[in-house]
């Protein structure tokens, strides 16, 4: 299972067409961020520290608390947020905190 | 979303939040401001915030506020002590004679209005240094007490000038605010001067004079007027004047707001990418209509819950064997705390009424006017801009909360 995003490192403002897939051989468990086209191996997150940021109805926005601040993935569409929210469960509960 | 040409891309701007999502934070936030003592204000800006900003599309990448509520506590606390002695001096003040009264207030509200400049300022780096676009942070550089004290000799100029100088002085003050903008690490620009303000201002300046001038005028000369004890009321065709008056100002009023911020904002520009702002002024006119027609029936609204109300009561007293006068009537709402508390609550109700509405109409519907008619030249020249680190200074944003300053 897959899912496709759009990927920021929170380095440069350059926004990437991104596949993501789960590295389950990795310790930590692993959620590597590919190239859309080119499959290319953008970045690599510890999928543990994964957490949901507030974001419009029709949009889940990722961040990681091991990448910088500002690196996020976005997803858009009814079956990438399923399959997004079905590789990443602890995104159910990883909600960052209102106060 | 994305418009791709030859010569150079242009990135649209969207909105995509509605007046239903924003109408469910606003009521959350008011029906928790009672029980909380008015302490969940700072959630609901938060909340309101975070509903602009990530409904605001920018080629394609919604913005993101980062900011918590408790940082506006805590920068509303750090206000508060600054504030303290302020309102202290103004209380020992109000026990002398009257002379040295008018001074001391003349004098606390120059302070104030020199420290509204600063709490502008510094409110507006709160906002930028906690919102994110693609990744990277905005940021607000530049000293708040330079811009406090630009903005305060310009107020006194302002004044002296009877408004003649205000082309310069908006123009002053926008490329003081602009040029000290920051997106990671590459400044904002913005080549608009004093000429782009002064078309429009001074052409509405003298179109107001003409017909207010020459309403009096005409009232004047030609006697349209009847003396009602020892103010001076307008006859008919004065009334319709005055009516043509307020429509003219109202309808000015939005041309030059659109036309002068369409026109400098668009000489806004980040390296390469170029901003295009183009607001019509109608819409903008009918947001306002819409708004006094809604406060209107508000006030309608307002006014036959209160009648029943007191019908209620007065039908009450009138079972209970009181006399059914207006003294009897009156006697019901002394002397109870419940009363008390009734009062309190209806104030509430009403004030947060009028804030809603003015919300969900005036705030939002400009909000969405600036962004659906903004767009992006070039937006790809963005892509190699580098972050910059978070600026977690508070204070700034607690002094505009304690002034009630700033916007959104």
């Amino acid at each position: 299972m897959q899912f496709a995003a759009r990927y920021q490192d929170g380095l440069v403002a350059e926004v990437r067409a991104a596949e993501c897939v789960l590295d389950l051989a990795a310790d930590p468990v692993a959620l590597v961020i590919l190239d859309a086209a080119s499959r290319e191996v953008l970045d690599r997150w510890d999928a543990s520290a994964a957490y949901l940021l507030h974001s419009r109805m029709i949009e889940l926005r990722i961040a990681n608390r091991k990448k910088p601040a500002g690196a996020r993935l976005g997803v858009t569409g009814v079956a990438d947020t399923r399959s997004a929210l079905g590789l990443l469960p602890m995104l159910h509960t990883g909600q960052r905190k209102d106060l | 979303m994305a418009e791709a040409s030859e010569a150079a891309r242009v990135g649209r701007v969207e909105f995509t939040g509605s007046r239903h999502e924003l109408f469910l934070i606003l009521i959350r936030g008011y029906a928790l401001m009672l029980p909380t003592i008015g302490l969940y204000r700072f959630w609901q800006a938060t909340w309101k915030r975070r509903f602009y900003w990530q409904n605001t599309v920018i080629d394609g990448e919604p913005l993101e506020y980062t900011g918590t509520a408790t940082q506006l506590l805590a920068g509303f606390f750090f206000a508060l002590a600054f504030f303290l002695p302020i309102y202290i001096a103004l209380f020992v003040l109000s026990m002398q004679e009257s002379s040295l009264i008018v001074l001391g207030y003349l004098g606390v509200g120059l302070i104030i209005w020199f420290l509204m400049g600063y709490a502008i300022y510094r409110a507006r780096d709160f906002r930028l240094s906690r919102t994110l676009w693609r990744g990277i942070r905005f940021d607000q550089r530049g000293s708040a007490w330079a811009f406090a004290l630009r903005r305060f000799v310009w107020s006194i100029l302002f004044v002296l000038s009877v408004g003649l100088i205000y082309p310069w002085m908006a123009s002053s003050l926008w490329k003081y605010r602009w040029r000290n903008t920051w997106f990671g690490d590459r400044k904002l620009e913005i080549a608009g001067n004093w000429r782009i303000f002064a078309g429009p201002y001074f052409a509405v300046y003298g179109l107001n004079i003409l017909t207010i001038g020459g309403t009096i005028l005409w009232m004047t000369s030609t006697g349209d007027y009847r003396h009602a004890g020892t103010s001076l009321l307008p006859g008919p065709i004065s009334i319709l004047a005055w009516i043509g008056c307020v429509i003219i100002l109202a309808l000015s009023c939005c041309w030059y707001r659109t036309r002068s911020a369409s026109r400098m904002l668009s000489t806004v520009s980040l390296g390469e990418a170029k901003l295009s702002v183009d607001i019509g002024a109608g819409p903008l006119f009918w947001q306002y209509v819409a708004y006094v027609v809604c406060l209107a029936m508000l006030l309608v609204l307002l006014l036959v819950t209160f009648g029943a109300v007191l019908g209620s009561v007065y039908a009450v007293a009138v079972a209970a064997g009181k006399a059914p006068g207006a003294v009897a009537l009156l006697s019901l709402f002394q002397s109870s705390t419940l009363n008390v508390v009734l009062l309190i609550a209806a104030y509430l109700v009403v004030l947060g009424a009028f804030g809603m509405l003015a919300e969900l109409i005036l705030s939002y519907g400009w909000w969405r006017l600036l962004a659906r008619s903004a767009s992006i030249a070039n937006p790809d020249s963005l892509n190699s801009i580098r972050s910059a680190p978070e600026d977690r200074s508070l204070i700034g944003q607690g002094l505009a909360d304690a002034l009630n300053v700033g916007a959104y």
